[in-house]
């Protein structure tokens, strides 16, 4: 009896750490593979813009166009500013989308939070005699902290509505949160126009913000502020709470299979709804640094669209913070492509809006590559045996 | 007064119109077992590509034909995408919204050189009121039913026709049972994605319908944001009217309501933009409240079937041995 178990021992040990080698190659093959995804679904809309651009300029001014497009952004500072000032609230709402995403959840309500979260400090700012004659004289990192935390609180409460609504009144989120999108904008006009108007403007928006109470502009008057330094900061931020607490663990376990999750342990109603009130608070956050980075007054007429790209990020980042850099910057790459293809040849910006859904089929369909894949995965796995 | 009264309850009707066509629409798939966020890009494809057919052809129902036919293509590749390749419906069908939103307007520059409408441009045929016989005489109800757009009693006749579909053909119990249990409905040998793609496939056509009333009824060209989110203002209508085609007639009502209400109180009321938000703020607290409802009542049955069954067990050894 003891030898043959000396004897078993051994080869079952061989036999577990032969099987847990091929497990990591197959994981490699995955990683691989998403990784692919990613790449060929930019790559292929990305050429997919080229040639609809070819088609467009026709024989003339096909080249000129093409360079526009490919090499524009980064030819001038201001150019390759707007790049960086876009990304910044790319990254945070990207950020945002990560959490919400992950838990399972579609809440795009982001979009109306850019609007409405500067509305409650704008207030305060232009009504208040604290706004109108402590905040100014204020040091001005004071002042950014103030503008970041409210915005921030602002988000999260309205981020509350469509996550309460789907974890206690099983309400789809994602239809609450569009029809809510709507109702941000017309409310914050409201507010705006009651209470914080500029009368002297033809449109409507509030008058200048004071310089002490924004995110000062580099290099001369680009659009990139210091807010790209929140946006940083918050993305680190995003990653902690992603890779290294409870919460980021629990979000990530719930998103990925429920079930397990409850019986786990997890509350699987509170983790998704703590996941979206993440989300509303980074996209808080951009709201802050867009209106009062990359704009001297707050004077948002309709929707950004800023939160259905962050949307965007995070699927390419495959709701992984720690990649919402690089697909933030795709996607200000490309956008700031477009205007400035725009500004030259009259090529309309929606061109890219149209080709983000080849981005999100390619880069979120499974099946994609997937004979592919299972024939990698088949030939490690007897390579190994 | 009663003139005041039966043009209000006109125009109610005749701002429900759309949002009928989506809400019926939704309720297809919802009964499926599907939401469907599709409902604006079908309203967008639909309502932009009616509007060119109908200028190329010169003919009112080819055009309407084309653009249902737009809308099912663009349906098609939706399920292509969620069924075939696995991306997750949801994802797809809000990518699908939002491409469609730029795609609709960049293809428009293509055509006509400007991005905000198509008016003088393409000239779109549209469909005129009609009256109706007998009821055109009654003396309120007559000019409140009678002399509407012919998509507004289209969408009457849809609302008949999706509630006959489904409660008495065998294509409709089969999408009944799949959104009962997708699974169970399998295993008794339906093909879950054929009944799918059928169930989708025809809420496009009604839901591009919608969307054609609002660029060849409503108005006569399209312009950029034509269907203000009336999509998922259907859809939220359809859950509330418990995906029922007949509840979801009723709640588009509801809404058309606070249209026609906001519209009428920028009289009275001096603040344009806390009207426009009426309808989607009553849209978001009556979804809420009916959807907890919804789940309260669930709960509550589920209770009472748990507590049923703790009942039936502790009675059996009694009944086993009498």
């Amino acid at each position: 009896m003891k030898a043959s178990d000396k004897d078993s021992k051994p080869i079952v040990m061989s036999a577990l750490g032969n099987r847990d080698s091929t497990m990591k190659k197959i994981q490699r093959i995955d990683y691989l593979y998403e990784a692919l995804r990613v790449v060929l679904g930019i790559l292929i809309a990305y050429a997919l813009c080229l040639v609809i651009i070819v088609l467009l300029t026709g024989v003339d001014g096909w080249k000129d166009a093409l360079y526009n497009f490919a090499v524009g952004p980064f030819t001038t500072t201001r150019r390759f500013a707007q790049v960086l000032s876009r990304m910044a609230p790319y990254m945070l709402v990207g950020c945002g989308m990560c959490f919400v995403y992950a838990s399972g959840r579609f809440s795009v309500i982001s979009e109306g939070i850019i609007n409405i979260a500067p509305v409650p400090i704008i207030l305060v700012m232009f009504n208040t005699s604290f706004g109108l004659n402590i905040m100014p004289g204020l040091p001005k990192i004071v002042n950014q902290l103030i503008l970041i935390v409210t915005c921030g609180a602002t988000g999260a409460v309205i981020a509350m509505i469509p996550a309460y609504g789907r974890e206690k009144l099983g309400a789809s989120e994602t239809v609450t949160s569009i029809v809510l999108n709507s109702v941000c904008v017309y409310i914050a006009l409201a507010l705006i126009r009651n209470f914080a108007a500029d009368r002297t403007q033809s449109f409507i928006a509030t008058p200048n913000y004071p310089a002490s109470i924004r995110f000062a502009r580099y290099f001369g008057n680009t659009n990139l502020s210091e807010g790209i330094w929140v946006a940083v900061i918050g993305v680190i931020i995003a990653c902690v709470i992603f890779y290294r607490t409870k919460l980021g663990a629990e979000i990530r376990i719930t998103g990925a299979n429920p079930t397990f999750a409850k019986y786990a342990g997890i509350n699987t109603s509170i983790t998704p709804f703590m996941g979206q009130v993440l989300g509303g608070i980074f996209a808080g956050v951009a709201g802050a640094v867009e209106n009062f980075g990359a704009y001297n007054q707050y004077q948002m007429t309709m929707l950004t669209n800023i939160g259905m790209d962050g949307l965007i990020i995070a699927v390419m980042a495959k709701k992984h913070p720690i990649f919402v850099p690089i697909t933030a910057f795709v996607l200000a790459y490309i956008r700031t492509a477009a205007s400035v293809l725009n500004t030259n040849t009259k090529i309309p910006i929606e061109l890219v809006t149209m080709l983000q859904a080849v981005i999100i089929f390619f880069v979120a369909a499974e099946e994609f590559l997937g004979k592919s894949r299972q024939r990698a995965i088949i030939k490690a796995s007897r390579a190994e045996a | 007064m009663a003139e005041y009264i039966s043009n209000f309850l006109y125009s109610v009707i005749r701002i429900s119109t759309p949002i009928i066509f989506v809400a019926i629409c939704s309720t297809l798939s919802a009964q499926a077992g599907l939401l469907n966020m599709a409902g604006e890009s079908m309203m967008l494809a639909a309502s932009f590509a009616g509007v060119v057919f109908s200028a190329l052809f010169h003919d009112v129902w080819l055009g309407i034909i084309m653009g249902a036919a737009v809308a099912v293509i663009i349906t098609l590749i939706i399920c292509f995408a969620a069924f075939v390749m696995k991306v997750d419906l949801y994802l797809m069908s809000i990518s699908m919204n939002m491409a469609l939103g730029g795609g609709v307007i960049f293809v428009m520059w293509v055509m006509t050189g400007t991005k905000a409408n198509t008016a003088g441009a393409i000239n779109g045929l549209s469909l005129g009121n009609i009256n109706i016989p007998l009821i055109e005489k009654i003396p309120i109800l007559g000019t409140i039913l009678s002399g509407h757009n012919v998509f507004t009693y289209l969408a009457i006749l849809a609302t008949f026709i999706v509630w006959f579909l489904l409660y008495r053909t065998k294509l409709g119990l089969r999408i009944r049972a799949i959104g009962q249990n997708p699974k169970a409905a399998e295993s008794v040998g339906i093909n879950t994605n054929k009944i799918y793609t059928i169930a989708f496939v025809i809420a496009a056509i009604v839901g591009s319908l919608g969307g054609m009333y609002l660029s060849m009824g409503y108005q006569s060209f399209f312009s950029k944001g034509i269907t203000g989110s009336r999509g998922f203002i259907g859809m939220a209508a359809a859950t509330i009217g418990n995906s029922q085609p007949f509840g979801a007639l009723l709640m588009s009502f509801v809404f058309g309501l606070a249209y026609a209400a906001s519209n009428y109180l920028q009289t009275v009321v001096n603040d344009s933009y806390l009207l426009m938000s009426l309808p989607f703020v009553l849209s978001t607290i009556i979804y809420l409240f009916i959807s907890g409802y919804r789940t309260k009542a669930e709960d509550r049955m589920k209770k009472k079937k748990a507590r049923q069954l703790a009942l039936l067990h502790s009675e059996l050894p009694t009944l086993n041995k009498e």
